[in-house]
């Protein structure tokens, strides 16, 4: 085949890879949208309960223990 | 207060209506860029997470679609960068509307071949401008470049092509 101008040539590819059509997506993707982002709210895991639960534990029995966490925060 | 305004403040009411708005265009984009439905669904879906969670970062003065677009094609670009030049054409082929008869299988197997195997950054605008026919500006909005770059992209991408399709005989 002979040199094509840029024309012909673009023209030669849209024959051998056809443009895609309008589409639309096949089904209403909101329901799986909005269940992604409930999905990526933050989540607290059962050992961050612990961890507030002994802090709020020690500092009702060991109220010095109050004073300590301060100075560390 | 304006859909947008309600959007930036994170509001999921205002959000969804603007999913419903631009769903089917930033689909249709997507599907363009990749060229696979199945593909273009899982990247619409993570567009529209992606800009709900950039919510506070809009403008609501500047427009969503064009956001929403630029996220698209990032995201497309990204997934080319990552699937084997060979299997997109594959897998795409029984889907997109037949190419012209006159042009022989191996032929057209050949031209998807050297088209595939072009740097995705060239793809995309060679995709977008030569077999999709988008105005340059819009390219170049949408790959946040300059139009300049969007040619000289078009450039590269026609000479690499002319180079492997003269490889391949098809082309003197």
């Amino acid at each position: 085949m002979n040199r094509l101008d840029d024309e012909q040539f673009s023209k030669f590819l849209r024959n051998a890879i056809a443009p895609m059509d309008e589409q639309e997506p096949p089904q209403d993707l909101w329901p799986r949208v909005h269940l992604k982002l409930s999905d990526s709210g933050i989540r607290v895991r059962w050992f961050d309960f612990v961890l507030v639960a002994i802090v709020v534990i020690l500092c009702l029995f060991v109220p010095e223990a109050i004073t300590g966490l301060l100075f560390n925060l | 207060m304006e859909l947008l305004e309600k959007f930036t403040h994170g509001d999921l009411d205002a959000f969804e209506i603007l999913f419903r708005q631009f769903q089917k265009e930033v689909y249709g984009w997507i599907v363009r860029i990749v060229r696979d439905p199945r593909v273009a669904e899982e990247l619409t879906m993570e567009t529209f997470w992606r800009l709900y969670r950039s919510h506070a970062r809009f403008d609501p003065t500047r427009s969503f679609g064009a956001w929403a677009r630029r996220i698209a094609t990032n995201l497309a670009l990204d997934h080319l960068k990552h699937v084997r030049p060979e299997v997109q054409f594959q897998e795409n082929r029984s889907l997109e509307t037949p190419p012209d008869a006159a042009i022989q299988r191996d032929t057209r197997e050949r031209i998807q071949q050297a088209f595939s195997q072009l740097p995705p950054k060239l793809r995309v605008a060679a995709t977008l401008a030569l077999i999709e026919e988008r105005p340059y500006e819009e390219i170049a909005e949408a790959l946040s470049i300059p139009v300049g770059t969007v040619k000289s992209r078009l450039f590269r991408a026609t000479r690499l092509l002319r180079e492997h399709l003269k490889q391949l005989g098809i082309e003197s």
